[in-house]
Parts: C-alpha cells; structure tokens; sequence
C-alpha cells in the first residue's frame, strides 16, 4: 500500500466527482534506476463526463490508467502517493478483494490489442458471460442471455452465432467490439479506454469511435479516453488533458484546447500535425526528443524544447493551475 | 583520426576492437553468479586439460601393482587405481580426453548442422523438406542406441567417437539455425539488406547467422556437457575409449568391481563429470545475455 | 516518361499449396495486388494511401523486386525491371531505395552505423576504410544525425533517429527513386513532424522522386503531390493531392477521408458517410467491385462487372459504375 496521509473525512473541492485523483505518484524500480512514471497529477471526473488523455510515448498516459485500477505490476511498479478516490472512497486504500469487485463491474477498461486481451482459449460467449457469472452472480443461463443481449448493443453481426466464435476467427473490429461488450457487460460507472483503436483501420475506428460516443450517451458512463491522437480524443471528449514526461501539463475543455491552448507542448502538438494548407512550409516539429526520464532536467521538464523557455522554467517546476476559467496548464507563460 | 575535407569533420574509424567486445562479454557474464561459476569451473576443467602433464604427479600410464588400490595419502593425493596407477593424474587427464571429445564432436555437429539448417530455412519449399527428413530420419534414432551403434559400425578410437557423438547433435543445430532463420528471414533489415545489393551468401552469413548466435551458443553450451556425458557412457559400456586411456567414464568402470574397497573412487570422476556437464549448463545459461546486445546499455 | 510507370502489375498469393490444403480448405488465393497501373513523374511524390490488406506494402515490394510479381509490367526510365535478370537487379537497387515502416526491425541490431549505412557505399561505390567512413558521416549529416555517432548501435538511438539511419542507409546510393512503405506511422506525431520535414527537405536538395505509402490521410495530403487509393488490391480513385481530397468522387474514398478523425472543432458529423462492414480481403475475391459489400451507393451491376479505373474528370481517374 501507498504511504497515504489518513483523510478520509476531507471535502474535496468536487463533491459531486465520480472519480478523482490527487497527487499520484508511481514509480517503477528499475536496474538503472527509479523511474519516475507519474509525478503528481491530480484531476477529476464527474459522471458520464468524457475525459480524454493524450501524450506521446514515455508521457505515461497508459500508466495512469493501469494505476486507476490498480493494475500495474509490483514490483517493479509502485504507487507511492496520492488518493485515488472512487464515489468518495480511496482506492489506494482498498483490499485486493474489494479492488476485485470494482473492476469489471463499476470501473471497466478495455485495452489496445484486443487480440492479446481477449483469451484465445474460450469463446466470445464464454467470456462474455464470465462477467455476468462472476460479478452479477447470474446463472448460466441468464449470463448468456445478457451476453447476447450485451452483443447485440455493440452492434456485432448475428450475435448468436458470435457467442460460439473464437477470437482468432474474429477480426480486429469485431474484436474490439467484443471487449466493449465485456466491458459494458456489467454497466460500469466508469469506462477507460486504453488506445482502443490504435491497432485498428483508419475506417473501422470511425466505427468503434461512434459506437463508444452512442454507448456512452446511452449509459451515461464516465470515460476516460487514452490516445497518442488528437483526433480520437477530439471526436469524443469534452475535456482534454494532455500528458508529458509523467505529468498533466494541460487540462482544457475540448474547444478551447483546439482553438486556444495553453501549453506549449499542446502548442507544438497542434502545430506539428500535418496540415495541408501549409503544404509549402516546414511543419513545426517540436525540437528534440522527450527527456531522460531517469535523469530528467530541473524545473519544468518540458523546458529544453520549448521555444518560450525562460529562466525561471528551468528552475522551478510549474504546477497545474488555472489559467483561464477553468482551463488549466502548468506553465509561467500559457498562452501562444 | 582524418579530417574530412568537405565537411571538416573528423572520423575516427571504429578500432578493431575484439578484445574490448570480449572484456564486455565477460563483464555481463560477471554480473550473473551463476553464469560465472560456470565458466570458472569450465576455465578449470580447461586448464587442466592443457596443462595436466604440468600439473600432475605421476604419469598415467605407470602400472605399479604392488601399490595398488591405495586410499588417499601424501604421494597419491586420491590414492590409486586396480593397476596401481595413480588416481588423481588420471583424473587430470582424463579431462583432457574429455575435452578432447567434446570438441571434436560438437565441431563435427556444427559444422554440419549449421550449413543445413542455413540451407534449408533460407531456401525453404524443397531443400528444407529434403534436408530436415535427412534429419527426422537420424532424430528417430535414441541417441545412445545410434552413437552405440556408429562406435560399433566404425571401430574403436576417436575418430569414430567423434562420428557417433556428432552426428546425434546435428539434427539440433540443423533446428536451431533453421527456426532462428526463418524468424529472421521476414525482418525488415534482411529487406534492407536486400534492397542494398546482398546476395544471397552475404545475407545468410553476414547478416541472419550473427542474429542466430544466442540460441546457437547456448546449444552449444549444453553439447559439450552432452558430449562429455556420452563419451563417458560408452566408454563405461566399454564401447569408448579402450583401456588405458584415462577416461573418467573408464574409469567408473574400472573402479565398479572394487567398491567395496574403495568406496570413496567411484565418487571421484563421477564428481567430475558432474562438474563439469553442471559448468557448461550454467555458462550456457550466461551466454544467453552476453548475446543481448541490449545489456550494453547503461 | 514518367521515372516509373506501372502496367497490369498483378501478384496472387496462394494460400492453399498443395493438395491437402486444398481438399480441406479449397482453392484459396489472395490476389494482393490485382491489375493496377499507375505513374509517377520525376521529382514527384506520389502518396499511395490504403488500409490493411489492400496491398499497398506489397506493391513497394514487387517495384523493389523483393517480391515477384505474378504479371505485369513496371517501367523505370522506360526500362522494363520486372524482365531484368538477377545481376542486373543489383545494378537497379542503386536507383530504387527503399525506406522501411519499423525502425526498430529495419535495422540489424547486431551491426554498427558505419557497417549499415556503410555497406552499399561499399558495394555500389567501392570505397573502403576510411573513405567509407567519410561516406557515412556525410550522409548522416544530412539526414540530421552526428557524424561521430556511426560507431554506435542501432538500440542506442530513438525511433526517429533511426529512421532518419534509415533514410540514410537509402540514400547512399544515391537513388533516383525512394519508396517510403509507411516510414512514420511508428513514430509520435512530434517526431513525424521533423521526419516529414526531412523527407521534404531532400527530395527538394536531392530532386528525389519518392513513392509514399501511408495508412495516414492527414500526412499523405501534406506530403504528396498526386495520390491514389488502393483498396482489396485495386486502385479505386486516383488525382492529384488538391483534387482528390476535395472532389472525391468513389465512394470508399469518401469513407476513408470521412473517418479520419478531425481535430477542427467545428467539423460537421459527417455520420453518414462513415462506412460500415469490415475491411475486405482479396481472398477468392467476387466478380464485379470490390467494394460492393461497403458500398452506400451499389447497384446491381456492381456486383457481377468489375468498374475499371477511368477518367471520370480531367487527369482524376476513379472505378466506379456509378460515378
């Protein structure tokens, strides 16, 4: 367990949150050394609010996901600090079995290689029905009712026959499918969405990206959408927050991120997405590569490829604030 | 160092530097104990090899009855044998004879093994089916009963044990590189490697074969301990090395009517044989990560 | 003439191969790449932009002759390469260079930058030693790299540093043409972006004529001047980048720029152009359009008369009946 101050009696500023986190830290204890994977990131999600997270490799967006649910393998990983607080009760704090409870049945993830998440050994149906079983307590019967129910809402031609498919004889599409519909099997209050369609065609995301967004206003979930695209995240999310190096550099509503953002680092995303009404000039990549995590640069992390660096940021590290209403960044100078 | 002219820099060309590769090796070796202990007691079983007429006491080959079957004492530190020959030269020598046979037989194994199992992974469709059923039909075969059989076929003396050990080790080497081949086959640098006007030889040798050490390495590894515990069973059977070689598995049966006398002789070179098979398990298992190349970073 | 022109190029895989496979599973072929033409002027680059399977990567292999082709014809300075005898090949790989999709498998991890990049300035230029050396340290300032880097590895170095080796290692031979299969689809976006600019930057420096192939819309409408758009193993719809992307006219291409999801907030939801069903693969494909199965606007005819890629307006060529 994590060395986490008693608080249990604390008000958070969200009262009506579902879900929030405050101050994770995660480490992963390596040859070379600590790893410092999240440093500090507090934020919230409300009810069937959509949250969505973007960073590039090395920002530790998949991390955090894994750490919400307690998931990441210890050793090397551990989270040191920080409250992760579920419908107001900490989850850093919970048992192994109560933590079993939860997952699946009222925060549920689906992953990107659904090829590897899905068992190869077991049918659709027989995993489908797993969650029913296990988390419901249905009976065999009533577990393949609601799976087929479950598969019809996700769209997957003749349900029926699905339930008897194995996944190999499945397609990538149809395979996310089936993990949506496990996951929704038990209508969780919160679904994260680990880069659900990075390993899928650019047509067949579409789908899967409107089926989430029905889904989602049908169920009223919360969701946590992770992606390296901006795009992905766009097309789902009212609130984005966008990750580097271990942190939360910017968390922004939707339009304001595309039209105003912030950070430079979201500045320079932005910037370097190829855009074909600047086919004449250079894109503007971002300089350099991500730092050393396990030697990363004093004060602001980002600071030696940002193009507004001054010398505060290399001294001290900016925390996420607000910076205009209620979009925030963490940065002395936001802003273009 | 040379300076360009054009661009002004200077291009030092990389030193030849194999025994800096080699120190490196030893040193990812060091950091797993096991893996060390391994090749400390394969060094040792080496030296012994090289040096046993340095290092012994008496001459293995020295027949003195009225000495014989001597517990330990101060002129024969592991007493002597049933014809009075001292015990612990033999010991000393019959590493060499062991080394001896190892060698020799995984070379031949290797020699063979590795060509075909090139061949036949790199070509594919009727060279593989030819050359992997050429070697279906010697795995089928147990692999004592086949070296019994060949020491037989063949007559005594190295040569043949050389013939009959190697060969049962060929269909392995024949697997390894074959299977390493075709995983590499696809890779995207032999496309590369292709695409910059390789041919065929040159791929297959300079390219997917420095790719196929590891697991070759560690087969390797282990041959040797399967060699040396080969040699010693026929030999125990009297189908290896004829009497007097000092051979460790000659020796279990030279000693086997006398045990109740010597209690302590068969532990001797059995010890030995056990030291060294374990050596060259544990040094197999370190050769695994010196072929990483990724355990040269920081 | 165009630098290359493609005729017919045609490659079936056979999936069943021999006689117990097909009695089990019946004659199975995977026409990958089924009768598509296609030319690419000098100092162009030409995007070819497709989902899986719709043989995009194996097209760049049967033009590099890492593959051979079941028909067809691939002209290059007028010269048909597709003929050309084993030896001559290697004399051909010094004006058609590939650059590879995984920088992480593109590169034998067990040599050193030097030998990489080195090998066809040796095989092509003869140089040895430290005129080699000098070689590689040049190329590699050019792609944006340390010249006193090539005495390290390939897993020392990040995903875009090694792809611009791999850009290196291509050039070296000084190509006139350089097929990019995929070359930043495994790279994040703030990486893409440099290696984008790099390839623009040479093929300006160099008058490079570069094949791009990619699965990203957004990066082929930037980079390339004339597009086409494969899909099962045909070109559907094929024009020049401005036209194709604002007056599509087939159906899937329609589908494929509706899917991609866009960062303008204010996009309107084009819901209903996205496309249903699941990707096809050419195996023992129909008679008729391949696209059939997807096709919001089918007809009868679609499904039993294949629609040959024609000119439907002025140099915009697409297949389909009802266009």
């Amino acid at each position: 367990m994590s060395s986490i101050h008693d608080n249990m009696n604390a008000k958070s500023s969200n009262q009506n949150a579902l879900l929030e986190v405050r101050n994770l830290r995660v480490q992963f204890k390596l040859k070379a050394g600590i790893l410092p994977a999240i440093n500090d990131i507090s934020f919230s999600l409300q009810e069937s609010e959509t949250l969505g997270i973007v960073g590039e490799t090395g920002s530790g967006k998949s991390v955090m996901a894994f750490s919400i649910l307690r998931l990441i393998p210890s050793p090397p990983g551990e989270i040191v600090g920080g409250e992760i607080l579920f419908e107001g009760e900490d989850l850093l704090k919970k048992s192994d079995r109560e933590m079993q409870r939860i997952r699946g049945r009222k925060i549920a993830m689906i992953f990107q290689e659904p090829m590897t998440s899905l068992n190869p050994s077991f049918t659709v149906g027989q995993q489908i029905s797993e969650c029913f079983r296990i988390h419901m307590g249905h009976s065999k019967r009533e577990s393949l009712e609601g799976s087929q129910y479950v598969l019809n809402t996700v769209r997957v031609p003749s349900p029926r026959t699905m339930m008897g498919l194995y996944p190999y004889e499945l397609s990538g599409g149809i395979r996310q499918r089936v993990m949506i519909a496990m996951a929704l099997a038990c209508q969780p209050k919160v679904l994260i969405a680990d880069e659900p369609t990075t390993a899928l065609d650019v047509t067949i995301q579409a789908q899967i990206l409107e089926l989430l967004k029905e889904l989602q206003e049908k169920y009223k979930m919360a969701l946590i959408l992770i992606s390296h695209n901006l795009g992905v995240v766009a097309s789902l999310c009212n609130r984005i927050g966008v990750m580097y190096a271990g942190s939360l550099v910017e968390l922004s509503g939707k339009t304001r991120l595309f039209t105003k953002p912030l950070h430079p680092y979201t500045i320079g995303l932005l910037r370097a997405i190829p855009r074909p009404e600047h086919r004449d000039q250079p894109l503007a990549a971002i300089p350099g590569s991500i730092c050393d995590l396990l030697d990363p640069p004093s004060g602001c992390k980002f600071h030696p490829r940002c193009y507004k660096v001054r010398e505060i940021c290399k001294s001290d590290p900016p925390r996420l604030e607000k910076k205009a209403g209620d979009n925030q960044a963490a940065c002395f100078f936001p802003g273009e | 160092m040379e300076t360009n002219s054009t661009t002004g820099y200077q291009v030092s060309l990389p030193s030849r530097s194999y025994s800096s590769r080699l120190w490196q090796a030893l040193r990812v070796i060091a950091r797993n104990r096991l893996a060390l202990m391994g090749l400390v007691i394969i060094l040792t079983g080496l030296f012994a090899a090289i040096f046993a007429p340095y290092i012994t006491t008496h001459d293995p080959f020295e027949i003195n009855i009225p000495d014989r079957l001597q517990p330990p004492s101060r002129s024969h530190w592991f007493g002597t044998d049933f014809m009075g020959r001292d015990t612990y030269t033999r010991v000393i020598f019959g590493a060499r004879t062991a080394f001896q046979v190892a060698i020799g037989a995984v070379v031949l194994g290797a020699f063979f093994g590795i060509p075909i199992g090139m061949l036949a992974g790199y070509f594919g469709r009727w060279v593989d089916s030819a050359f992997m059923r050429v070697m279906d039909a010697i795995l089928a075969f147990p692999g004592r009963l086949l070296a019994i059989a060949l020491v037989a076929s063949l007559g005594g003396g190295l040569f043949s044990l050389y013939v009959a050990i190697g060969v049962n080790s060929i269909p392995s080497y024949a697997r390894i590189i074959r299977g390493a081949v075709l995983s590499q086959k696809e890779k995207e640098y032999v496309e590369a490697a292709r695409m910059t006007g390789e041919t065929d030889g040159m791929i297959m040798y300079r390219h997917i074969l420095p790719n196929c050490f590891a697991p070759l390495l560690i087969r390797l590894s282990l041959d040797f301990a399967g060699a040396i515990l080969t040699e010693s069973s026929l030999s125990f059977l009297g189908l290896g090395f004829p009497p007097p070689t000092p051979s460790w598995g000659l020796m279990l049966k030279e000693v086997s009517p006398f045990l109740e006398l010597q209690p302590w002789a068969a532990f001797i070179p059995g010890l030995t044989i056990s030291l060294m098979i374990l050596g060259f398990n544990l040094l197999g298992d370190g050769l695994r990560d010196v072929f990483d190349p990724r355990q040269y970073e920081r | 003439m165009s630098l290359l022109e493609v005729k017919g190029l045609t490659k079936y895989f056979d999936l069943s191969p021999g006689w117990v496979a097909q009695m089990l599973y019946g004659q199975r072929i995977l026409k990958a790449v089924d009768q598509i033409n296609f030319s690419i002027e000098e100092g162009n680059i030409f995007g070819l932009v497709g989902e899986s399977g719709c043989g995009k990567s194996t097209t760049a292999r049967l033009i590099t002759r890492l593959v051979p082709a079941t028909s067809g014809e691939v002209f290059f300075q007028g010269q048909n390469i597709l003929g050309l005898p084993k030896r001559k090949v290697r004399e051909l790989r010094k004006d058609i260079q590939m650059v590879f999709q995984d920088p992480h498998a593109s590169l034998n991890p067990r040599m050193r930058i030097l030998d990489i990049v080195g090998r066809p300035v040796n095989l092509y230029f003869g140089l040895k030693g430290e005129k080699k050396a000098r070689q590689v340290a040049e190329l590699l300032e050019l792609v944006g790299l340390q010249p006193d880097h090539i005495h390290r590895y390939p897993h020392e170095f990040s995903g875009g540093q090694r792809q611009r080796i791999g850009i290196a290692r291509a050039l070296a031979t000084r190509p006139k043409l350089i097929i990019a299969d995929e070359p930043v689809s495994s790279l994040d976006v703030s990486v893409q972006a440099q290696i984008l600019n790099l390839f623009k930057q040479l093929q300006r420096e160099l008058n490079l004529t570069i094949l791009f192939i990619s699965h990203d819309l957004n990066v082929v409408e930037y980079m390339a001047d004339r597009v086409a758009v494969m899909y099962a193993g045909k070109i559907v719809e094929t024009a020049q980048t401005q036209e194709l992307f604002h007056r599509r006219l087939h159906p899937y291409t329609k589908g494929l720029i509706a899917s991609n999801p866009s960062i303008n907030p204010n996009a309107s939801n084009e819901k209903q152009e996205i496309l249903k069903g699941e990707v096809a693969l050419p195996i023992n494909p129909p008679p008729g359009c391949r696209f059939d199965s997807r096709c919001p606007i089918h007809v009868d005819k679609c499904k039993t008369i294949e629609p040959l890629l024609e000119a439907k307006r002025s140099n915009h060529l697409v297949a389909c009946h009802e266009v």
